[in-house]
């Protein structure tokens, strides 16, 4: 099942290549509420490691930040956070995680994006944020951060969204075959 | 899109070591980059990988590979740090009163830039010279367990299919009414859902398939499993790696001892 979610992290980024969003991780969201926290870190640090063998010779670090998504997103499954039912409650509860997901995003990956590049992200309107939080005189990390959350925000809550839409569509009759 | 392997086949002596000198080889590379700020030692030992690169015979694709990633990647890193670096004061070129090219700004860039070529360089020619199956296999004996070092390597070969698959279903919502051209980024959202529902449900059935396949070959058993390739560490690596871990000691020297006293630009 991992090599199959880490295909699902790869289309699905394709996918959102023309829309602001990244939506690479919805792979190891989908398996960590499937298969289980531990499955969503492998499958989130496994891409990462695919794309570095394959087609992004700069994926390699940000494996840490795909894994933690995995990892957390499998987390609030397992708690009972993330249901296969639907509702605002629900809803509230998706988006809460979305949330959850952005800033376990903006924590991992500033770091990275700092010590590597400068604090940019190689998303072009990201760069933007940052530039001009830059020029408005901010430091790098409070500037880098800021700009990486703005993004996050929106990629995390819409992408988790979409992971649980995706979820509450597939027979439990087929999750309960995975998980076995 | 298509995804395929880096691994550029052919007969040469960077092929033949063993991926784990490769990493090493590689560690050791990046090191004096990221433990130095001189711009000349990190230009030197991307120079010693492209040297690598024309002894392993791929020295034309992974130039051309790497000419076409760095633009998009340190242009941006580039204009960003040398026009807004906060520590930078000392205006080199002036295009508006508030908008200028900062020397410090310049130096953090240029310092940046050559150490992720040093380092994201090595990494870049191990996946070229490195067959995806003998890195699988190394990671093994390094104690990578194979139910993590498994789905990697063989994602390579599935990822591809979900691609034509993904196809497959576009095709499948196109003749049910799904509009998926010129359509605006939130209709590209919400067509998430139709495209990768029925994917998940056959990448389902078709791990249910593959782990019947695994199984009948014994992926779980508790014997110890043998490798279609052997590798072992052989005179040719330790005799290679003894001669690049001194290249990479000379150059440093030579390099770190040449460098300007005082030195504002970051040679």
């Amino acid at each position: 099942m991992i090599p199959l979610m880490i295909g699902i992290n790869v289309v699905s980024a394709y996918l959102a290549a023309s829309t602001p969003i990244w939506a690479d991780t919805l792979g190891s969201q989908l398996a960590g509420i499937i298969i289980g926290p531990f499955n969503g870190l492998v499958v989130g640090a496994l891409t990462n490691i695919f794309k570095w063998l394959t087609f992004d010779p700069y994926a390699l670090p940000y494996a840490i930040v795909n894994a933690a998504i995995g990892l957390i997103a499998g987390a609030c499954a397992l708690l009972g956070i993330v249901k296969k039912q639907t509702g605002p409650a629900q809803i509230g509860r998706t988006l809460a995680v979305g949330i959850v997901l952005a800033f376990t995003a903006t924590l991992t990956s500033t770091p990275l994006n700092v010590t590597l590049y400068g604090g940019t992200t190689g998303k072009a309107w990201v760069d933007a944020i940052f530039a001009g939080l830059l020029a408005g005189g901010w430091q790098v990390w409070p500037a880098s951060m800021t700009a990486e959350f703005i993004s996050d925000f929106a990629d995390k809550i819409i992408t988790f969204f979409i992971a649980w839409v995706i979820y509450t569509k597939v027979p439990s009759q087929f999750i309960k075959t995975v998980r076995r | 899109m298509s995804v395929h392997a880096l691994f550029v086949p052919r007969m040469s002596i960077m092929h033949q070591l063993d991926p784990r000198t490769k990493v090493i080889l590689w560690f050791g590379i990046a090191a004096p980059a990221i433990l130095t700020k001189s711009i000349l030692l990190s230009l030197a030992m991307f120079l010693l990988i492209v040297i690598l690169a024309v002894v392993g015979k791929v020295s034309a694709i992974y130039l051309r590979n790497i000419a076409r990633t760095i633009l998009p990647v340190f242009t941006p890193i580039f204009l960003i740090q040398s026009l807004f670096y906060p520590g930078g004061k000392t205006p080199v070129l002036v295009i508006l009163p508030w908008l200028f090219f900062r020397q410090e700004g310049i130096v953090f860039a240029a310092i940046l830039l050559t150490r992720l070529l040093a380092i994201f360089g090595g990494a870049y020619l191990l996946t070229l010279t490195t067959y995806p199956g003998d890195l699988m296999a190394s990671m093994q004996k390094m104690g990578l367990p194979l139910r993590v070092a498994y789905p990697l390597f063989s994602a390579i070969q599935i990822v591809p299919v979900i691609e034509s698959r993904l196809q497959t279903v576009k095709e499948a919502q196109m003749s049910r009414g799904l509009r998926l051209q010129k359509v605006s980024p939130v209709r590209k959202l919400r067509n998430f859902v139709p495209l990768l529902t029925p994917l998940l449900l056959g990448a389902i059935e078709e791990a249910y398939r593959r782990s019947i396949a695994l199984e009948a070959r014994g992926f779980s058993s508790k014997t110890k499993k043998t490798f279609l390739r052997e590798l072992r560490v052989r005179p040719l690596d330790i005799g290679f790696l003894a001669a690049t871990v001194m290249v990479i000691a000379s150059l440093s020297i030579v390099v770190l001892s040449f460098a300007p006293k005082p030195n504002p630009w970051g040679l």
